[in-house]
């Protein structure tokens, strides 16, 4: 078959280059300015929430007996930050790409992000003798609590800054935004919660992401996909 | 694959891609008027191959509005050509809901002439066009574009796969399937 494309219209780069001259547009150096303000102000909102809600990192509650120790809390603090570092690497600037990974790797993500966390805090705590058993009255409604609003601030952070720019999995990109975010504010829950026993990580830890990866889905359908639509022009051709 | 100008395929998108890089970083009209000369001859024929033609030139003109207005968000080393074709492609999508037109891709070809050209030929051709016209429309979405993103715009499969979202062997899968389809279509004109 023969294609019969019919020749570029003469005029047609003359409109674009007016059009796009007479639209701004905000340059990379801008963008980054929003964007570190906008990073800037995710991490002062979490870092109220974990200081005046929290009252910022403890070794234990006095009437659970002993504290936590120094090694411990330094050992699951520094590996949920790394999982958490990860897991915000990939959900931002893994790819050299404008477009989003495929679902598969975005939905593993989230899981793995999720998975890695819980096996690291339980598997830690239970190198030292006692700790797990830590705290078996506590629920761990005030960890959810704090986990989710914590979360909510990079999360907002994530999707402002990737706004009307996912083409194909806005929703499993909102998951993964919602998983990164849960996986940050779980580091701060950790530096608080002395409690590892595994109903208790459910609750208290493993919930927020869920309850955030939710959150990021929903907004992120709305959010994230390009709602800009095709408008037909006025002047006759 | 080269072009009139003689570069390939090849070294034409890297350009493209830095053109628009260095457009991100300095939002001069010059650069963006260069990169509109090496994506607009691709763009056009995509566009054309998709839709009638006064579509054709408001989705270009939109795609390549909507790269000027998210050039800020551009990542350095990133591919421009996967993502101005799923721009175009969800532009196209738009205006062909917003006209309620049919999908036809392969409308604007001329139909295959063998043998002599004789009137017979050319009614054995132009029912083979249709009838590929008919398997094309009744494609699933994906494979459709799958194909359309390969065969129409050029784009390789590792490109496809990113601007479709999709794993390189599953692109593979749709295409392969859309020429299946094709090609019993083509053969079951010829029975």
């Amino acid at each position: 078959m023969k294609p019969s494309t019919p020749p570029l219209p003469p005029d047609l780069k003359d409109r674009v280059l007016n059009t796009v001259e007479s639209t701004s547009a905000p340059t990379r150096e801008k963008i980054k300015k929003v964007h570190l303000i906008a990073a800037g102000l995710a991490a002062i909102g979490v870092l109220i929430t974990f200081f005046v809600w929290g009252g910022g990192p403890h070794y234990g509650f006095r009437e659970w007996g002993a504290p936590r120790e120094p090694a411990m809390i330094a050992l699951t603090f520094l590996g949920a930050a790394a999982i958490a570092a990860a897991c915000l690497y990939f959900a931002t600037r893994w790819r050299r790409s404008m477009l989003s990974p495929p679902a598969r790797a975005l939905a593993l993500a989230a899981i793995a992000t999720t998975c890695a966390l819980f096996a690291w805090k339980w598997g830690i705590t239970a190198l030292f003798p006692g700790a797990l058993e830590m705290g078996l009255d506590r629920a761990g409604f005030k960890c959810l609590r704090m986990g989710t609003v914590m979360g909510l601030f990079p999360l907002a952070a994530l999707l402002f800054m990737r706004r009307d720019s996912e083409f194909n999995h806005p929703v499993l990109t909102g998951v993964l935004f919602g998983a990164a975010s849960g996986a940050v504010s779980w580091v701060f829950v950790d530096l608080w919660c002395p409690a590892a026993f595994a109903r208790h990580l459910m609750i208290g830890h493993v919930l927020p992401m869920v309850n955030l990866a939710v959150i990021g889905a929903l907004v992120g359908w709305w959010i994230l996909l390009p709602r800009t639509k095709y408008k037909p022009s006025s002047s006759p051709k | 694959m080269a072009n009139g100008s003689g570069h390939t395929h090849e070294e034409l998108r890297q350009v493209a891609s830095n053109l628009m890089e260095q457009y991100a970083v300095s939002g001069d009209a010059d650069t963006f008027s260069q990169l509109y000369d090496i994506v607009a001859p691709l763009l056009w024929r995509y566009c054309c191959r998709r839709l009638p033609p006064q579509c054709a030139e408001d989705v270009m003109q939109q795609t390549l509005l909507r790269m000027h207005q998210a050039r800020g968000t551009f990542r350095a080393g990133a591919d421009v050509y996967p993502w101005m074709f799923r721009i175009a492609y969800n532009l196209a999508i738009d205006c062909v809901r917003h006209n309620q037109a049919t999908w036809r891709m392969v409308e604007n070809y001329e139909p295959p002439l063998n043998g002599t050209g004789l009137p017979d030929d050319r009614l054995e051709a132009q029912e083979t066009l249709d009838r590929i016209c008919a398997v094309m429309d009744e494609l699933p979405e994906r494979q459709r574009a799958a194909f359309e993103f390969v065969h129409g715009a050029g784009l390789t499969h590792e490109q496809t796969a990113e601007a479709m979202g999709a794993t390189e062997s599953a692109t593979r899968t749709l295409v392969s399937r859309a020429l299946k389809a094709i090609r019993e279509a083509i053969e079951g004109a010829r029975e």
